[in-house]
């Protein structure tokens, strides 16, 4: 067989393949599940404000699958159940663009799953999805539910929900949610955070007291064995555990579900002698551009509310990720940047309600940087922040320095 | 960002200081100061003891200053300059400017073909901005912010020590380099003075009749064959537009030249962001769109892109645009056009977007609806030019918008129809 045969042979049998692929895409009906949702509906968190009432709830990856047949998720769409009843009279509206002002209406979303299926089953999936979505428009008195497809956010899912209805002038219900999906469990619902320290080593404390304790604790992480070089810790948090999640969630940080294995124990910081109790995630930019926090509930209380250490990471460089694995990053090696970040991404998402510099941090002049113990430099000013956080949402005009420490003097805050 | 922070930000936004001046008498034109030193553009603006200057280097301008091509990075230096008369330290908040804005360490881990530590000290943290500001003093330098060609907006947010003091400076700054279709038409003119038809809330009837009378839909050059659905009515001056448009994340479009198609071809092979690229013409008036503007997502096959003409009609004395928008959903095979993309039939869906996504950018002075396209219904729908359905309720969606930032409070119905009529 000549080369020229056995080229036209090959590119006939791939051509009858393909064809044959084709065929079998272009026949395969649309199907789903057509038991309602009963679990995604049960569940469902209740909210009443004013003339409304909201219910939402977030279909776990494999709810969602069984609900529209088609796997969601691969292309980073998550759908958010609502049921929103008027109990006033005037029409009222809904926008999804307060969940997600990127939101994928229903025939994008059928668009992108259509090669899968017949013609006839795109059609079904469109309608499907059609008469699956919310609709905006609620008549006074009346009940409307359905969907809302978002971009998907593992943990737990944080979102708005505003509706708009004319009284005397236009008037906006505002709805915050923040609602767990199933199939993910943080890092930080493993943690029993009640029995982290004793009675005795508690300390409930004004602040005055609280600035000199915050002086005491190291300046650094260290590495499982306590001999080697950590990266600072220089943000603290005064707040309860329910309303720091909540604030780190309003600032579009990300859970995390690390399996704490081998691995992971002898890479990470430790503070107090044991790894983080929770780490978060945000994407900052482009994909490699990222934060990473490690969190830690120390011993100390201000007038009854938690505080909290933490270390922000934010890497710049190339890195290898498998899964949620995150190997090989480079760190911007200013932990500065990383603090600041922080105070301007809280202070933004309208959680600050205060904040305090403490000049008791680790002074590393960046012409003579350390090498930490996962083999990244890093410099730093010597300054740590303390940030009240508010339980509710706080106009960014009502944050307040406390005034600790004067920052003049310091190069490069 | 989170949409109450948002909305509460955007309600300290200041006055438009150079802006409304141009905005507060006739339609101007907008057009592009040119390039060669970016400090020719630098604007200013002051209040409350803060004088906050602000000027954006183009890409040639960029590369002449910092020897490194950012804007192919992504990457665009903004360079700001805050004077602090008060008596009281004041902070300079970064992600005002841009949410994601670079570090400098991370600008310079970007240039790999040289030694980061030297880049680091000589380009990048040697001109820094640093957060606080003394009293009696003044820092320069530069930030570095995700890529904005056309016109860059931003905020410049300074806080004072106690509760209360928060500052926000609203700069529009236009950076050399595109071919932005706006620029070339001469609004002022583009009727003569004899052919325009104002209107007020007297003759309600008679300008709804007027608008409701405008075609269905765009055509092609020949206005034999209708296409999408004319499903917006704007009414602003031609600055209105274009800050309504920018504030709100919208990019301008370039016109077509060799180097725009070239960038389009690119982007579409590569399913990359070419977030100006030229849209094809569509005919309203005899003449293709006086202005298109584009909100790109993840890619050049997913964007919402809206075209808009202004009308010899004017409301109180505002001009008065009819306009289409549709939101681009992928990209699929034509027999005329060989490709094209993919719009969403449900053209209404993305005329409902662009209400919320102007209320909550706090643009519209009021809004309503009006007659004119004709009920097309979903299993039914019309095709447009190149062979895409779509269906509509039939309505038009009219905006009022405005260059100062108006809290949604103060929006108010217009009162023209009811879409939900016979429901209610």
């Amino acid at each position: 067989m000549s080369l020229i045969q056995f080229l036209l042979i090959r590119t006939i049998a791939i051509g009858s393949l393909l064809l044959l692929l084709l065929s079998a895409c272009s026949l395969t009906p649309y199907k789903y599940d057509e038991a309602p949702s009963l679990s995604v509906i049960d569940r469902a968190v209740i909210q009443q404000q004013g003339h409304f009432t909201v219910r939402a709830s977030v279909p776990g990856i494999e709810e969602a699958k069984a609900i529209f047949g088609i796997p969601l998720e691969k292309r980073g769409i998550q759908p958010v159940w609502l049921e929103i009843t008027n109990h006033g009279s005037a029409r009222a509206r809904v926008a999804p663009y307060s969940l997600d002002d990127e939101y994928f209406p229903p025939h994008e979303v059928a668009y992108m799953y259509r090669k899968q299926f017949s013609r006839e089953g795109w059609l079904d999936m469109e309608k499907r999805f059609y008469e699956m979505s919310l609709p905006r428009q609620i008549a006074g008195g009346a009940t409307v539910s359905g969907y809302v497809f978002t971009h998907l956010q593992p943990g737990t899912k944080a979102f708005n929900v505003d509706i708009f209805y004319v009284s005397d002038e236009l008037t906006d219900e505002h709805f915050t949610f923040f609602v767990e999906v199933p199939g993910f469990t943080p890092d930080h619902a493993e943690i029993d955070f009640q029995s982290l320290y004793s009675a005795e080593e508690i300390r409930d404390v004004y602040e005055a007291e609280l600035r000199s304790l915050v002086e005491a604790i190291p300046c650094c992480t260290t590495n499982r064995a306590g001999d080697g070089q950590g990266r600072p810790v220089n943000l603290f948090m005064v707040a309860s555990g329910k309303d720091l999640l909540q604030a780190l969630l309003r600032a579009e940080w990300m859970e995390t579900s690390y399996e704490r294995n081998e691995e992971y124990l002898s890479a990470t910081g430790y503070l107090y002698g044991r790894p983080a109790d929770a780490v978060f995630r945000k994407r900052r930019g482009k994909s490699s551009d990222r934060n990473e926090m490690s969190l830690w509930l120390t011993p100390l209380l201000h007038e009854g509310t938690p505080v909290w250490a933490a270390q922000v990471r934010h890497a710049i460089g190339r890195f290898f990720a498998i899964g949620e694995k995150f190997l090989g990053v480079q760190l911007d090696p200013d932990v500065n940047e990383g603090r600041n970040y922080f105070l301007q991404n809280i202070w933004y998402s309208q959680s600050l309600e205060s904040y305090a510099w403490s000049v008791s941090g680790i002074v590393v002049p960046q012409e003579r940087p350390l090498t930490d113990f996962g083999g990244n430099e890093f410099f730093s000013d010597g300054l740590r922040m303390v940030l009240w956080i508010a339980g509710d949402t706080i106009s960014l005009q009502n944050a307040t320095n406390r005034r600790w420490d004067s920052v003049d003097e310091v190069p490069n805050q | 960002m989170n949409i109450q922070a948002l909305r509460i930000h955007i309600a300290c936004l200041p006055a438009l200081v150079l802006l409304l001046g141009a905005c507060a008498s006739t339609p101007a034109p907008v057009s592009p100061i040119p390039e060669g030193d970016f400090r020719q553009r630098v604007q200013t603006q002051e209040k409350n003891g803060i004088r906050v200057s602000a000027g954006v280097p183009s890409a040639s301008e960029s590369e002449e200053l910092f020897g490194k091509p950012l804007y192919k990075q992504g990457i665009q230096p903004v360079w700001l300059k805050i004077e602090n008369d008060r008596d009281q330290p004041i902070t300079f908040l970064p992600v005002g400017v841009d949410p994601a804005y670079f570090t400098p360490h991370e600008v310079a881990s970007l240039q790999q073909a040289e030694s980061t530590s030297n880049l680091v000290r000589d380009f990048f943290v040697e001109q820094r901005l640093i957060l606080n500001i003394d009293p009696g003093e003044e820092h320069s330098g530069f930030l570095f912010t995700k890529l904005d060609e056309g016109t860059k907006a931003f905020n410049v947010d300074i806080a004072g020590a106690a509760n209360q003091q928060f500052d926000t400076f609203t700069f529009f700054i236009q950076v050399p380099g595109l071919n932005i279709d706006h620029y070339s038409i001469d609004f002022k003119n583009l009727y003569p003075a004899d052919q325009w038809v104002d209107l007020d809330d007297t003759a309600k009837d008679d300008l709804m009749a007027l608008i409701e009378g405008f075609e269905c839909c765009v055509t092609d050059k020949g206005g034999n064959n209708y296409g999408d659905p004319l499903n917006l009515v704007l009414i602003g001056h031609p600055l209105d537009i274009y800050t309504t448009f920018i504030r709100a994340g919208w990019d301008e479009t370039e016109t077509i030249t060799r180097a725009s198609t070239w960038k389009t071809v690119r982007s579409f092979l590569s399913g990359g962001e070419y977030r100006y690229s030229p849209i094809s013409s569509l005919y309203v008036f005899g003449r293709p769109q006086d202005v298109a503007f584009q909100k790109a997502r993840d890619n050049i096959h997913e964007r919402n892109h809206l075209r808009l003409w202004m009308s010899r009609l004017s409301y109180q004395g505002i001009p008065i645009w009819i306009g289409q928008i549709s939101r681009d959903i992928g990209v699929r095979f034509t027999k005329k056009t060989i490709t094209t993309h993919k719009i969403d039939p449900n053209v209404d869906e993305t005329r409902e977007y662009l209400l919320e996504d102007l209320v909550y950018a706090q643009t519209l002075k009021k809004m309503g609806y009006v007659g004119g396209v004709g009920f097309v219904p979903m299993d039914q729908p019309k095709g447009n030019l190149t062979g895409d359905p779509w269906f509509s309720d039939g309505y038009r969606l009219v905006l009022w918008v405005s260059s100062r930032p108006t809290p949604f409070s103060a929006l108010s119905p217009i009162g023209w129809r009811n879409p939900h009529e016979a429901e209610d």
